[in-house]
């Protein structure tokens, strides 16, 4: 039914790999017992072993403990400490197999790949990681102490209720599940702001990177904890590599309560039910109520189609409060851009949905690339045209000022004369900012008013306000061009 | 009050030296701190040898620092061959990522951990870069207008 065009992917040719020269299979080395250093030849077993064969008198005994063992690569001379030398059936004939039980390489990487990697390498750095909790203030220590207590407590009270009715019948199981959330799963709601409350005031003097630090140290302490709740899993997890992906989007639009426990569903449902959880959810049909506004105004028609782009669309679930109507529909060419194949797939279920409960098609391109390089396309305008109506409500957050500025010039550049945008940023008063950095790790670019439109201060030809939704968190720089 | 540098550089090697002594005298020049100075001129020359390791090497670099009281701003632009375009596609990725992690530090360590992980063949180390977000306390980011590569270097605070 769709008119939908291909996803593109603005192919860019890469990088060609370098070519290394292939390495040797074998080494020459020297293994010690004691005052006694043999001569051996080695290869590689297996990932962490090696093939050993004496080239002179063996030591007495051949096997067990040695001190250390020293050889040669291509690219690399290694040094094992204490390692085991083996009888082995699999060894070729005259071979031990060598294991080493410090300095743990990748034998298979050193040998085929001339690269050094070392199992037991993240050890080596424990030292630095543990003295992290030294720059950790006392009364942060004290609360977080406090936190984990209370949330353990918690925990337990509730996984003990769940496997007290896990044998009920399923409607049962909900209602009383219903029954726990809405009594004493308030009373841990209370729990939880309380402590988010405090925790405002502790770290109400801290500065730049003591957050991080205090963040990650809170993180640390709770983690087993804040993976039970799939929202704060995701955050802190960040399964797509990057922050704020389509799901999370989905997961505030949603609004409910989500996780395999009781436990889960409550610390799941605190931050979606946030401020900025709302002002997520505020922005959806207020972006729609924008661009159909324009749509009335410029008196779109099939035959005069206002074109529409979203960057970073996401899920695109504003898609539903704008396209509400058949005529709505054959109004618009929607152009959809993202990073994320996965978001696009969601926003193509989106406007299948529409489509489908409007028995019309949707005029839709969609287009596959991240800001940063969508602005190597030469000549945007040609390829994909000039637009009435530009948004982007989940991007800028995550953009640093010189970045945003060139973002939102070349965005401006594609907007037809007397066309607008609408692009969301969080304001810097976000109530919840703090909760966010520390126990969702989802730190964002907070901008003031005069922030955001100073991204505008080189449009020469453009009008640009600030709107807000409803809890003020979420901000709009609205921008209209000139007509002429 | 805003203090600006702003360069034009030969992508050649030689410059880096040179511009280590520019950038030390322009910094201390604005008042900053010795320690803030170390810092910082570490970034611009950073940045700079990222410019001249990827960037066209006919073209010449352009740098630009902005001082102010609260923050420190490192741009470089220049122009970059169409092969480099698929460096630039894993460094959007690997600066998201990194970005998601609030502790640069871990992100240096992971990032280790990966690049000792990765074929020597594949390897493109960024490490500069986040050597940038961890030690020089700032965020990077960058975006590609046409074939300029525009990387900058914001301070997480003074």
């Amino acid at each position: 039914m769709s008119e939908h065009n291909d996803v593109d992917h603005n192919a860019t040719d890469t990088a060609a790999p370098v070519t290394a020269a292939a390495p040797a299979n074998h080494a020459e080395g020297a293994i010690k017992r004691g005052g006694q250093t043999t001569a051996v030849d080695l290869q590689c077993a297996s990932r962490y072993s090696l093939w050993l064969a004496y080239r002179d008198e063996p030591p007495h005994p051949a096997t067990g403990a040695f001190d250390s063992l020293t050889f040669e690569t291509d690219a690399h001379t290694i040094a094992l400490g204490p390692c085991q030398v083996l009888e082995d059936a699999d060894a070729p004939d005259g071979h031990y197999r060598l294991v080493p039980m410090a300095s743990i390489h990748d034998f298979e990487k050193l040998f085929q790949q001339s690269r050094a990697d070392v199992l037991d390498l993240a050890a080596r750095n424990l030292p630095l990681i543990l003295q992290y909790r030294n720059n950790i203030d006392p009364a942060f220590r004290t609360f977080v102490g406090d936190v984990a207590y209370d949330i353990s407590v918690y925990k337990e009270l509730f996984d003990r209720l769940d496997a007290e009715y896990a044998g009920e019948p399923e409607p049962v199981r909900e209602v009383i599940q219903q029954g726990l959330i809405r009594n004493t799963g308030q009373e841990f709601i209370d729990c939880l702001n309380a402590h988010v409350a405090d925790m405002e005031r502790i770290i109400d003097n801290f500065e730049g990177e003591q957050h991080s630090q205090h963040g990650y140290y809170l993180r640390k302490q709770l983690w087993g904890e804040l993976l039970t709740a799939p929202f704060m899993a995701r955050t802190n997890l960040k399964p797509r590599g990057y922050i704020g992906d389509s799901e999370m989007m989905q997961m505030c639009y949603r609004n409910t309560y989500e996780g395999d426990s009781t436990f889960g569903k409550l610390l799941h449902h605190h931050p979606v039910s946030s401020a900025a959880a709302q002002a997520v959810r505020n922005r959806r049909p207020l972006v729609a109520a924008m661009a159909g506004d324009y749509a009335d105004r410029m008196g779109a028609s099939a035959d005069n189609r206002m074109r529409l782009l979203s960057v970073a669309c996401g899920p695109a679930l504003e898609l539903h409060d704008l396209l509400n109507s058949r005529e709505r529909c054959q109004q618009v060419e929607y152009s959809l851009l993202d990073q994320d194949d996965l978001a696009l797939g969601e926003a193509a279920a989106a406007l299948g949905a529409v489509e489908k409960r409007l028995q019309t098609p949707v005029k839709v391109n969609y287009i596959q690339e991240s800001v940063r390089t969508l602005l190597a396309t030469r000549a945007l305008r040609e390829r994909w045209g000039e637009f009435h109506f530009i948004y982007s409500m989940g991007l800028f957050d995550y953009l640093t000022p010189p970045v945003a500025k060139a973002v939102l010039s070349k965005l401006h550049a594609l907007l037809l004369p007397g066309g607008e945008m609408a692009i969301g940023n969080f304001h810097v008063t976000n109530p919840t900012r703090r909760y966010m950095d520390y126990w969702l790790d989802w730190p964002l670019y907070y901008r003031t008013e005069e922030d955001f439109l100073a991204l505008t201060e080189d449009f020469g030809d453009a009008t640009a306000w600030i709107e807000y939704d409803d809890t003020g968190v979420q901000m709009l720089l609205r921008i209209r061009k000139a007509t002429t | 009050m805003t203090h600006e540098l702003d360069l034009t550089l030969r992508p050649d090697w030689q410059e880096v030296e040179q511009l280590n002594q520019q950038a030390m005298t322009f910094l201390t020049d604005t008042g900053m701190a010795h320690a803030e100075v170390d810092t910082y001129t570490m970034v611009i020359c950073e940045l700079a040898e990222n410019s001249i390791k990827y960037g066209d090497s006919s073209q010449p670099i352009c740098l630009n620092v902005k001082v102010r009281d609260k923050s420190v701003c490192v741009q470089v632009k220049n122009k970059v061959r169409s092969e480099a375009h698929g460096h630039l596609r894993e460094l959007d990725q690997t600066l998201q990522w990194i970005r998601g992690v609030q502790d640069p530090y871990q992100a240096y360590l992971e990032r280790i951990r990966e690049l000792s992980r990765e074929p020597i063949a594949n390897a493109r180390s960024c490490l500069g870069l986040i050597r940038i977000m961890y030690e020089g306390h700032s965020d990077v980011d960058f975006v590609l207008d046409d074939d300029t590569l525009n990387v900058s270097a914001l301070s997480r605070s003074r």
